[in-house]
């Protein structure tokens, strides 16, 4: 330890006991738990006969799972699907929170602003469950969309609209609630600005484009870094509750992929399905550090 | 200031040492043995787990026949369930985490499953000291299918009684009203559902997603089960209906009544509980269901009126508003379908649960006891006679109507059984709805002749089939969707892929156990 850090220390060391529940969460809920990456490994293991532990180390070391995940096109497959799905979520739904954020502090009513984020809040609070029992019934071959418009689409079993349907959904359950930091963020920009704003004559586009989002840009583009280092998770519960055989090919996500050859109806491959979650945890850490990386350079601003 | 920071910190790694050791031991009690030397007299209570019943737990526990049970055998039996749904991955986590059940009602995939996880009790000694009844009245054929390597791990509950029940039932008021027939052919089925189409309007044939395989229309293609003996070149070998050399014959026939428009869009995301409504409410004419679905579709119907006053009035009294289509004809024109057999649950004990194994063999004995002096399971079965059902030498066990709806879920709580006796018991519950009893006994005429069995129904557990098993079944199911919708353009490709990933190993064990039996 160097010198200055040293008195560093003795003078915040009374700090450090704050951070000491912190660290032993993170140790026990996320550290520990990666003993278990060394399942992706192993063979075939009877964990119910002998636990973890023991069964763990009667297993046989192979790279079977690996050879596996290089050869089959299929998780290639559901790859492309999970950073498909991601990548249109951030394009399309990244935008809409800010969008609505900024109208949501210019409407005058306090009353009917209330109303505004009560409303568009509620989906958030409803399971993916619901929500998707909710939309196949409204979306159904013969329900009330298709006979208001006179058509006959079977919105969930095209794997064409699958990611948009997907997307679409996502929007509509979350967009109030992530629009609730940007509300929090704008309500603390200095009125004077816009006093000084209006004096000149500034429209209210012209004030949200050159006072509001400038001013919440920073909060922005944390938002944005920490959303990309979630980019490998398409939205597991959401995903797993809408798909069907007919969208599995352009629906299948690494996370019910997972869960599928682990837990679900194929299940019982545990070191297979560790080996894709590994995989599938490396290409995350790539993303978010070249995220931060790309963000330092290009707005000078990170989150390390 | 920081000593006490280490000591803290010290205190808090110990803790967690304390847990992880704490965890690591609970998994290593695995050595319990079977107690041989129990007093019988002194009962335990038993924690006993089943399947999903549909039902609350409490409701389970508080059930007439739940208690019935109790009185007859002496045991108080604590029930639990597994959910409706992922109920093997539930039960895999609870006997990871050694839930204390004494005894688990599990389907054969289940029981296969925990057999190669290891996890049940070899019963050979246990059964021969505690369970004479057991041993005599379950059949040297139904043992065979719980054995393996030569030891004893279930208790087998045979099907009540081998039936033939995936039939397409037709709406008869609408055959009726636009002068149809039940069809024959596939070329009859094609243009019923054509002219129904086009004369009501309506999409006419729906069903839900866990059918693949409507046996009724794939036997036109000579697939009857989904295991089954073929000869291709002059060997006999038994295939998977995937595999089947018809297989492409029947999805094409099903892709072009697909793409006709005569089958419902999503039925590969259907409900059962959906399809009944829309056959019920007259939104689709034709449903491929199972046999054990008609009292509802019935009760359907009444709701929305589809059925009147005067429909009723049959001659026997009994509501005649459908029609049954069991089988097509085969290419010789023949009529063969799929007849079900083999064991609807199996009982087995965790092997760290050995210890108490003795008094769940008693209790189990005495459930299945039916002789002159205590008829047992007579009694749990139908319950009791002159209150629940009367009996004569013509007509065998009738149901008497105001009392045996309490009967309904007796099967639930069946724990093995008596084969010498049940099919009789069991016909007398299936009398209690008419329109099933109709149904059933207009689908088993010639049962003998028409029907064929299901290779793998009769399967002892084997390691490298109960491996494979459920993902070439989702393979295949999935795939058989596609196919509906797309066509068999890709076929071969899917087939290969069914075979690398475990379709040839499964055939092969299943060749293997089936060529040698």
């Amino acid at each position: 330890m160097k010198k200055h850090e040293k008195v560093l220390f003795q003078r915040y060391k009374s700090l450090y006991l704050f951070l000491i529940p912190a660290v032993v969460l993170a140790l026990v809920f996320s550290y520990l738990p990666m003993v278990g990456l060394l399942m992706g490994f192993k063979g075939e293991m009877l964990i119910g006969r002998y636990g973890p532990i023991e069964a763990f180390l009667r297993a046989d070391w192979t790279f079977e799972h690996f050879i596996k995940i290089f050869s089959d096109p299929t998780i290639g497959k559901y790859i492309l699907n999970t950073l498909y799905i991601s990548i249109l979520k951030i394009v399309i739904l990244f935008p809409l929170p800010v969008f609505l954020a900024v109208l949501i502090a210019d409407v005058r009513n306090k009353g009917f602003s209330t109303f505004v984020q009560s409303m568009v809040f509620l989906p958030h609070f409803l399971s993916w469950v619901v929500i998707t029992g909710i939309f196949k019934d409204l979306l159904a071959v013969d329900g009330p969309i298709n006979s208001l418009f006179g058509i006959d689409v079977y919105w969930f079993g095209e794997p064409a609209i699958f990611p948009w349907l997907v997307v679409a959904l996502n929007g509509w359950k979350e967009i109030g609630y992530s629009s609730i930091v940007y509300v929090a963020a704008i309500l603390s920009i200095d009125v004077s600005l816009y006093e000084a704003a209006r004096m000149d004559g500034a429209s209210k586009t012209r004030q949200a484009f050159s006072i509001t989002i400038p001013m919440i840009a920073s909060t922005i583009i944390t938002m944005l870094i920490i959303r990309l280092g979630y980019l490998m998770e398409a939205g597991f519960e959401q995903v797993y509750t809408m798909i069907t055989p007919y969208t599995y090919d352009s629906g299948q996500i690494i996370g019910t992929y997972v869960y599928e050859i682990s837990l679900g109806e194929m299940g019982g491959q545990y070191g297979l399905s560790t080996a894709v979650g590994l995989f599938n945890g490396i290409i995350s850490l790539i993303m978010i550090v070249s995220a931060n990386y790309i963000s330092k350079k290009v707005a000078q601003e990170g989150i390390w | 200031m920081m000593k006490k920071a280490t000591k803290f910190f010290s205190g808090a790694l110990a803790a967690l040492m304390a847990f992880s050791a704490l965890t690591a031991c609970d998994f290593g009690g695995g050595d319990s043995e079977v107690n041989m030397d129990i007093d019988l007299n002194q009962k335990i209570d038993l924690n006993v787990l089943m399947p999903s019943s549909g039902r609350d737990i409490s409701a389970v526990n508080a059930d007439p026949n739940a208690l019935r049970i109790e009185e007859l055998t002496g045991y108080d039996v604590q029930y639990y369930q597994l959910p409706g749904s992922d109920a093997s991955t539930s039960l895999r986590n609870d006997l990871t985490a050694r839930a204390p059940y004494h005894a688990m009602k599990l389907t054969s995939a289940q029981f296969a499953d925990q057999i190669a996880e290891e996890m049940l009790l070899p019963l050979d000694e246990v059964l021969d000291k505690f369970g004479p009844e057991i041993k005599r009245v379950i059949s040297d054929g139904s043992w065979d299918v719980v054995t393996v390597d030569g030891k004893i791990y279930g208790i087998p509950e045979k099907a009540s009684s081998d039936n033939i029940e995936n039939p397409i039932i037709f709406n008869k008021f609408i055959l009726n009203e636009l002068n149809l027939s039940v069809p024959m052919t596939k070329e009859e089925l094609k243009t019923v559902l054509q002219t129904i189409k086009t004369q009501k309007g309506i999409t006419p044939l729906t069903f839900d997603k866990n059918q693949t395989l409507i046996y009724p229309i794939s036997a036109a293609f000579g697939i009857y089960s989904e295991w089954q003996e073929y000869t291709i070149d002059g060997q006999t070998e038994v295939r998977f209906y995937m595999d089947a050399p018809g297989y492409t014959d029947y999805v094409d026939y099903m892709h072009d009544l697909f793409s006709s428009g005569l089958i419902k869009q999503d039925v590969q995301d259907k409900d059962a509980s959906k399809a009944l409504q829309e056959f019920g409410s007259g939104q689709a004419a034709a449903l491929a269901t199972s046999l054990w679905s008609v009292g509802s579709v019935v009760n359907i119907m009444e709701e929305n009126a589809l059925i009147s006053e005067q429909d009723t009035l049959a001659p026997d009294g009994v509501p005649n508003a459908l029609s049954y289509l069991r089988s097509l004809e085969n290419a010789d024109g023949e009529e063969k379908v799929y007849r079900t057999s083999g064991y609807t649950y199996i009982m087995a004990i965790p092997f760290y649960m050995a210890e108490n194994a003795g008094y769940v063999i008693d209790w189990i004995n005495s459930k299945l006891t039916d002789t002159d002096e205590a008829h047992n399971f007579r009694e749990s079965v139908i319950g009791e006679e002159g209150v629940h059902w009367t009996y004569t030498a013509r007509d065998g066990y009738q149901p008497l109507m105001e009392n045996f709806d309490e009967m309904n879920t007796a099967d639930y709580y069946l724990t093995g059984s008596n084969e010498e006796v049940y099919t009789e018991y069991w016909k007398a519950r299936i009398r209690k709805t008419p329109e099933m009893y109709r149904a059933w006994d207009e689908l088993m005429t010639d049962a003998d002749e028409v029907g064929v069995y299901n290779v793998a129904d009769a399967l002892p557990p084997i390691t490298e089939y109960s491996k494979n098993r459920s993902y070439i079944e989702q393979y295949a199911q999935r795939q058989f969707y596609l196919m509906m919708r797309d066509g068999t353009g890709s076929f071969s490709e899917l087939l290969a892929h069914f075979k690398a990933n475990g379709g040839t190993t499964a055939t092969n064990a299943i060749n293997n156990w089936y060529l040698n039996k």
